[in-house]
């Protein structure tokens, strides 16, 4: 009868320890992030200068930080456009304008020597911008999917929704968003699933 | 009486010592590269830079209030969302002087700077960056 009670006790021991062995497995598995999206952006110099600077940022971590920054233009994840400098360009009005216009529409703006053209294609806002002034051209290629426009917007007035733009971009699949060359830098923003910029 | 006197001194002694430990330690390595320069590594426990946010002198975190009151937040919000990803190379910026590389690396993270006058490495606990800002934060009181 002892014995017995020894073999169930030493049972319902194991049981326990292998319970608690998948609860911890359970809890581990639910802390990892799962299909993470990362934010990579890449500026790379010259040859002659050789500057460069690389930064990989889960896309979760960057919202976090937009989040809680209270600084200046910048209020928990939205940005102020009430008081910024945008040589007269009402950005806003120009994403708004975009986001409810078929595809293949566009709204070109010129200002002295710099021309840029918005347009949307296949659900991506698409910006081409050519700066003509200095004496090394340079050029700016930026594409947004309109999802996540939408969820800039969302905050209406004249604030942006950075932080929703954010959640809204790491929905989507790998994307370039931002080219910049010029005759010193190019600059390369994109997101995809790797955490490193191979 | 003596015995239990030791005894509690002991208890103490460990207690305080688990305590200033329990963040784990930063590691600081200098290494000046110029002629007959020195070569520093810095074992610190982590838990002494909360610690001393505790008793910074109001007065000097007065001055730089604004900054930290914007700041702070996003402080700990960066060291909680760090502790969650895989190791990985975050930030690497090179420039005809300077190389510096930040990466998540363990549970802390990882600063190297490399310049022709000296190699510096400094390793943080996360957890320490954490609770530092959340000790600034209460001195403050924006927590």
């Amino acid at each position: 009868m002892k014995l017995l009670s020894s073999w169930k006790r030493l049972a319902v021991g194991s049981l326990a320890l292998f319970a608690a062995a998948l609860m911890i497995t359970a809890i581990i598995h639910a802390q990892t992030p799962q299909g993470e999206r990362w934010l990579h952006v890449r500026v790379d110099g010259t040859v002659a200068n050789g500057d460069m600077a690389h930064v990989n940022l889960p896309i979760s971590f960057a919202i976090a930080i937009l989040a809680n920054v209270n600084h200046d233009q910048l209020h928990h994840g939205h940005i102020n456009l009430g008081h910024a400098d945008l040589n007269g360009v009402d950005v806003r009005a120009i994403l708004d304008a975009v986001r409810t216009a078929h595809d293949g529409e566009f709204v070109t703006v010129k200002n002295h020597n710099q021309d840029v053209s918005v347009a949307k294609q296949n659900g991506m806002l698409v910006v081409h911008a050519t700066d003509g002034r200095s004496s090394g051209r340079q050029s700016v290629e930026v594409r947004v999917p309109i999802s996540v426009v939408d969820a800039m917007l969302s905050a209406g007035g004249q604030d942006l929704d950075v932080a929703a733009g954010l959640r809204a971009l790491a929905s989507h699949g790998d994307t370039d968003l931002v080219t910049v060359k010029d005759s010193n830098h190019t600059v390369h923003v994109w997101i995809d699933s790797k955490n490193n910029m191979d | 009486m003596l015995g239990k006197i030791a005894m509690g001194f002991l208890v103490v002694t460990a207690m305080g010592t688990a305590y200033i430990c329990q963040d784990g330690f930063v590691n600081i390595r200098v290494e000046e590269y110029r002629k007959g320069g020195e070569n520093h590594h810095l074992i610190l426990p982590a838990q002494l830079a909360p610690l001393a946010a505790h008793f910074v002198p109001l007065r000097h975190l007065r001055n730089a209030e604004r900054g930290l009151r914007d700041f702070l937040p996003a402080l700990r919000a960066a060291s909680t969302e760090l502790a969650k990803i895989p190791d990985t190379l975050l930030v690497e910026a090179r420039d005809h002087d300077e190389h510096v590389r930040i990466s998540k690396s363990g549970d802390g993270l990882d600063i190297e700077v490399e310049s022709p006058r000296e190699h510096v490495h400094v390793w943080v606990p996360l957890r320490a960056i954490y609770d530092t800002a959340d000790a600034l934060a209460s001195r403050l009181g924006t927590n």
